[in-house]
């Protein structure tokens, strides 16, 4: 069997040389130490205190909307599920008058052209409210009074539960029922 | 030149198909032995980080303790520098086993072609990608170093190559404990390669090499305490023909086109083609590959509930020999015999090539959401000192990337929980790791740790850093009806 001939030592050592510099150069710039804070590695939570009145496009806001909500649309609206909550704060004085309870929503014409009349639901704190029945599409304001005595701790959950709405399907994995615009608790 | 490219072409081939490896990040067992380097900060805990065995048993000081010591002080929780280690430990192990493959089947061409068969399998996705895994990689070239020390030595009979192969053997026992094996594999390839009469004065000194082994297999079945899982219960039984198969049938590679169907049979006659002749050597040659085979396999052929690609790296290397052989057989045998190996290079490679890009691209994919989910790990930990963090978001794949682990330590965490409900999203939980008990936490416990400000919550996206949902957690957990 043939050898292969071996190099001139003087171009294995500067092939190694070269090797081992490149080698070097790769671990040192991809593998130097990291601090290990980086602000980029997690995003904040948008901050600031609960609020009486939640616009659902409010950035601020986004961590009372507690479930239910989609993703901000043309910035300023978003699609509900069926049921979908938020987290409000009562009103000042709120615990000795009651507060009224004001959901300016959208029904969109796909929703009652293929269900019909839609009944939307609400409980404050398990505190159960009248329903409302919408026949046609439009802009609504869902509003109810709600009694003082559910209103005594600092923050309260909302529940709303729509009778109607749109199951995921292949062309979009969302089950759709309304569209929001704001949740709010306002002074009696 | 020219030798540069012969021994280039397999590394160059190898970096061509594995190159997602290089961006590959840590997962599960890494945390365990990136915590443990992590620990050492004087001589006593040196000591312990070095010596201690874990796992089952295990105390691989090169592939394991000084790998991940050395180069974790080095560089932190970095991956690359550890996938370019591991890269040119590979690459060594191909150059040496190209030299070696020539060496024994007489052919250069055969040599380059084994070693290519070698790297261009499935069977190297994990260890390339997982650096728990060095092990295999490194004993493979320490084994080879050790066996082509030999070879040199019998040939020039210089006492520095005897030296030489000693000192890779012993250094073997650091890497994995298959070295054991080692001195039965010299012993056939003096025999059946180089042709030496082993009964006689000059060739008994292969002998000695067995007792290393011998006092590392008592030191290891004596004094090293094993954990009783039935993962890694020994049972020498009527499986271990089975064992045997499925590892030759997994060598391959996967069974796409029926491939294993065809290749297997034909390098069996192959090997029976060479084996008619004892006499000649041809007949040795053929033996030690296949010899090669069996001896690395051996020490895991007992564990039959432990069936694991990744052992394979090193013996495969004797099928790999024996099928670049063959290649070259055919090629000078004629048009129809080239035209049979040309079909099933083109079998194995339409098997062998997808198998690698989905394995690599599946550990890219997994390590790389890891990363996201560590680094915010590590940020929350600096921006809350102290507190517990509650995951939501987590999925089987993430999961089984090393939550079971243990990774919230490393990254500075006290502790770290599924967010209550999660856990019924994960099946893969390994009950010999303690299943899912050390991660859940009740919606009470986290509502009460969320209030009095010792937990936040953490929802791990699929393509994005992890996002703080402390507050609309909260908020959440208060909403839900009361269990």
């Amino acid at each position: 069997m043939r050898r292969l001939r071996k190099p001139e030592p003087r171009l294995r050592s500067r092939t190694a040389g070269w090797l081992a510099l490149a080698v070097s150069a790769v671990m040192a710039l991809t593998g130097c130490k990291r601090s290990a804070h980086d602000p980029r590695a997690l995003v904040p939570e948008p901050g600031g205190p609960l609020l009486s009145v939640v616009s659902v496009s409010d950035p601020a806001a986004s961590a009372q909307l507690v479930r239910g909500f989609y993703g901000l649309e043309s910035g300023s609206w978003r699609w509900t599920a069926k049921q979908f909550e938020v987290a409000l704060k009562p009103p000042p004085g709120s615990a000795d008058n009651g507060a009224k309870l004001s959901f300016h929503l959208y029904l969109p014409d796909s929703i009652v052209a293929k269900f019909g009349p839609v009944t939307l639901a609400a409980a404050v704190n398990g505190f159960a409210l009248a329903p409302e029945t919408y026949s046609k599409p439009g802009t609504y304001v869902y509003a109810r009074d709600v009694p003082a005595a559910v209103l005594k701790s600092d923050a309260v959950i909302v529940r709303f539960t729509s009778d109607k709405g749109m199951a995921p399907s292949a062309g979009d994995q969302r089950e759709l029922a309304l569209v929001s615009v704001s949740i709010g608790l306002e002074p009696k | 030149m020219k030798r540069v490219l012969y021994f280039a072409a397999a590394p160059a081939v190898c970096l061509a198909l594995f190159w997602r490896v290089l961006f590959t990040w840590f997962h599960t067992d890494d945390f365990d032995l990136l915590w443990l380097a992590s620990t050492v900060h004087d001589i006593p805990t040196l000591g312990y980080a070095m010596f201690h065995p874990i796992a089952q048993g295990t105390v691989r000081v090169l592939s394991d303790r000084l790998f991940y010591l050395g180069l974790y002080s080095l560089f932190g929780v970095a991956a690359v520098p550890f996938r370019v280690v591991i890269l040119l430990t590979w690459f060594a192990a191909l150059a040496l086993g190209a030299a070696l493959g020539s060496k024994i089947t007489g052919s250069r061409a055969a040599g380059l072609l084994g070693v290519l068969l070698w790297t261009v399998n499935k069977v190297m996705v994990t260890p390339l990608a997982s650096a728990p895994v060095y092990e295999v990689v490194l004993c493979a070239l320490l084994a080879l170093a050790a066996l082509s020390s030999r070879a040199r030595w019998l040939d020039t009979r210089a006492p520095a190559w005897r030296a030489s192969e000693w000192i890779f053997y012993i250094l073997g026992f650091g890497a994995q404990e298959s070295m054991v094996m080692y001195p039965a594999v010299a012993t056939l390839y003096t025999w059946a390669v180089a042709r030496r009469d082993v009964a006689k004065k000059a060739e008994r000194a292969v002998f000695w090499l067995f007792f290393p082994a011998i006092v590392f297999v008592l030191v290891h079945a004596f004094l090293i305490p094993k954990l009783p899982t039935e993962i890694y219960r020994v049972s020498v039984d009527s499986r271990l023909p089975a064992t045997f198969f499925m590892y030759l049938r997994m060598a391959v590679g996967p069974e796409r086109y029926a491939s294993r169907k065809v290749l297997l049979p034909l390098l069996a006659a192959f090997a029976l083609w060479k084996l008619r002749r004892p006499a000649s050597p041809e007949f040795g040659a053929a033996l030690f590959c296949l010899g090669w085979f069996l001896l690395w396999l051996m020490p895991v052929l007992p564990l039959p509930n432990h069936i694991t690609e990744y052992y394979l790296v090193i013996p495969l290397a004797g099928l790999a020999w024996l099928g670049g052989w063959a290649m070259i057989a055919a090629w000078r045998a004629g048009w129809i015999a080239r035209a049979v190996m040309a079909a099933c290079l083109a079998l194995y490679l339409a098997n062998a090539v997808p198998a690698i890009r989905n394995g690599t691209a599946w550990y890219l994919e997994g390590t790389s959401r890891m990363r996201l989910a560590f680094r915010g790990m590590q940020e929350a930990a600096f921006q809350h000192p102290g507190t517990i963090i509650l995951f939501e978001g987590v999925d089987d794949d993430l999961f089984q990337m090393g939550f079971q682990e243990n990774p919230f330590r490393l990254a500075g965490i006290s502790r770290g929980f599924l967010a209550p409900g999660t856990e019924k999203n994960i099946s893969v939980a390994r009950q010999d790791l303690g299943g899912l008990s050390g991660l859940t936490i009740s919606e009470q416990d986290a509502l009460r740790a969320i209030e009095n400000g010792q937990a936040h919550v953490l929802e791990l996206e699929r393509n994005g850093p992890p996002r703080d949902i402390t507050h609309a957690y909260e908020n959440s957990l208060r909403a839900r009806p009361p269990r």
